[in-house]
């Protein structure tokens, strides 16, 4: 418990000073500025486009409910990618930098070790994820005249962060097998390739990690789906495994 | 029953796919020894060292730590552990690393700060603000060594501890070392031959992945003196050569004889030194020759190296 609390400030310190919280906040925020303001605006800036009446129909009139749709959509896709290239060597730097095996010769376990880094990468999504909901909310508030109900919107948000857990633990687990940190990113984004690609088959959709996507923008919008508890469990169940797969691989392996 | 091995290694063995780096060595490095630990470039020192640190897992063999068998995937508490080219986090401080180490470690906290600034005067980084990231790559080093040592380990593996640093550095760290003797195990791989002469008691030369001398500094000398040489040094080249000439015919064939520069050295294998500084000095004292010097010279741990690893 003492290595654990330890180790947990190192990585507190790490995340802080290696600017880690920063990028990531800054590109979570962006979208919660962004995907609202494409949600009111897209529409009009297509129809600048294209004659008037023509396709009306195919544009009805956008609703805050979109605001969220957009942002969730876009930190599903690059806020996802981003977590994945920061976190590429969150084992192997320490692998290859030489302070595993420095650590783990003064009493840290592998398991402390894993679970330590785990616990500050959940923190700190869930610090962002939460701020740029909020922001996501107000924005969506001043452009549309109407959000929905602020605990919804946050429940949305803490809904989005399940599937952020899922990418972030897929990054321990491909830093821990992968050689070199850029083998880890290319395991991580064909993963996220083709979960997007899965995610276009309806059948499976709901039960798929990015099912969370969808997920999020309906308890934003006060909507509980009878899919909701199967797929955050599905996913929080894929994660757990994967983690302890990861201290698994890393017991066995030479440092 | 003899006294308990701070290290000692059965048989260990280490393949890679294309080459056996360490093969099957049986190593014993006594208690407060201080063990130089010598091979050429790519002899297995690393890889050896890896293997008794718990980093890398044995092909096969076994090895005990201070008479405890060891295995690959555990930590091993009672060694602490120099890497050749040590890493740190960059973002924070000697004292915050420190401190990091002597956490896990699990030291009470009324101790942990004293300990730290000890340990940092003790490597010459006490005063230092400046981010490791920031650290020349001797600062690397003495900080490696103070980690090395947070949990004042019984045995400790300094793979090159000197090679980054400069003349006056290599002192200090060589003291710091020599303050371990008897206190702690130490082992010690380098290319600095001289070092390990005025610091290490143990040696271990290592060749191809195989052991090729063990033993105490003594011992290995003893075992070399064969190789003495007598050097007799003269004042003008006539005088040399003349005494060249003499004792070639004196000893018909049974002296290796070598002369350069106005100096003249004798060796043989089948006759001791003594045997052939008695010779000399009667040839010097029937013809009256003036000599500067006459000296037996032990071989050097530089000769003893070229020759076990020729
Ligand atoms: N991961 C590896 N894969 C394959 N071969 C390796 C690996 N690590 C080391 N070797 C080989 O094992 C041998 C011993 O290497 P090692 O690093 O132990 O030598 P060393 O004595 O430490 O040399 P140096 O004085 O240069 O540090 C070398 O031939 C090296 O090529
Ligand atoms: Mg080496």
């Amino acid at each position: 418990m003492n290595t654990y609390i330890t180790f947990i400030r190192k990585e507190i310190m790490e995340t802080l000073r290696n600017k880690r919280l920063f990028v990531l906040a800054c590109v979570f925020a962006s979208f919660a500025l962004l995907g609202p303001l494409m949600g009111r605006y897209m529409v009009e800036f297509i129809n600048m486009f294209i004659p008037a009446g023509e396709m009306d129909f195919l544009f009805p009139e956008p609703t805050w409910a979109d605001g969220y749709a957009n942002f969730y959509m876009n930190i599903g896709q690059i806020g996802v990618i981003a977590i994945i290239l920061l976190y590429m060597g969150v084992i192997l730097d320490e692998k290859r930098r030489g302070t595993a095996p420095m650590m783990l010769m003064k009493g840290l376990t592998h398991t402390t070790f894993v679970m330590s880094k785990f616990t500050v990468m959940a923190l700190t999504s869930l610090v962002v994820m939460m701020v740029s909901t909020l922001v996501a909310h107000f924005y969506t508030y001043i452009l549309f005249d109407g959000a929905g109900r602020f605990g919804d919107a946050m429940l949305g948000g803490l809904v989005f962060w399940v599937l952020l857990l899922f990418f972030l633990v897929s990054s321990i687990f491909f830093s821990t097998i992968a050689k070199k940190p850029s083998t880890s990113a290319v395991f991580g984004l064909l993963s996220w390739f083709a979960l997007v690609i899965f995610d276009v088959v309806q059948r499976v959709r709901d039960f798929l990690p990015f099912g969370l996507v969808g997920r999020a923008v309906e308890v934003s919008t006060g909507y509980f789906s009878r899919h909701l508890l199967a797929n955050i469990l599905i996913t929080l169940g894929v994660s757990a495994v994967l983690l302890v797969a990861s201290i698994h691989i890393l017991k066995k392996k030479e440092l | 029953m003899s006294q308990t091995m701070a290290v000692e290694t059965f048989g260990l063995t280490k393949r890679f796919k294309t080459a056996t780096a360490v093969n099957n060595i049986d190593l014993a490095v006594p208690q407060g020894a201080i063990c130089g630990f010598l091979g050429k470039n790519g002899a297995g020192k690393t890889t050896t060292i890896k293997m008794l640190t718990g980093m890398k897992k044995p092909t096969s063999g076994e090895f005990a730590i201070m008479g405890k068998k060891e295995t690959f995937g555990k930590g091993i508490r009672a060694v602490g552990y120099l890497p050749d080219v040590p890493g740190f986090y960059g973002y924070m401080t000697g004292w915050e690393f420190l401190d990091l180490c002597a956490r896990l470690c699990n030291m009470p906290e009324n101790e942990r700060k004293s300990h730290v600034d000890d340990l940092l005067k003790q490597v010459g980084l006490d005063g230092v603000k400046t981010k490791i990231s920031g650290y020349s790559r001797g600062m690397r080093q003495r900080l490696g060594i103070a980690q090395a040592l947070v949990n004042s380990p019984a045995v400790v593996f300094m793979d090159e501890p000197i090679s980054a640093l400069d003349p006056m550095g290599r002192r200090d760290i060589m003291e710091i070392i020599s303050s371990l003797r008897g206190k702690t195990s130490v082992v010690l791989s380098t290319h600095i031959l001289s070092d390990v002469e005025n610091i290490c008691d143990h040696i271990i030369i290592i060749e191809k992945g195989n052991v090729v001398e063990q033993g105490t500094l003594a011992e290995i000398k003893s075992r070399f003196t064969r190789q003495d040489s007598v050097k007799i040094t003269f004042y003008n080249q006539d005088d040399c050569d003349k005494f060249g000439e003499q004792i070639r015919q004196a000893a018909s064939g049974g002296l290796n004889v070598t002369d350069d520069a106005m100096r003249i050295i004798i060796q043989s294998d089948n006759i001791t030194p003594a045997e052939i500084s008695k010779l000399s000095a009667k040839i010097l004292s029937n013809a009256a020759m003036p000599f500067k010097g006459l000296h037996t010279d032990a071989p050097t741990l530089d000769d003893i190296f070229y020759e076990v690893t020729k």
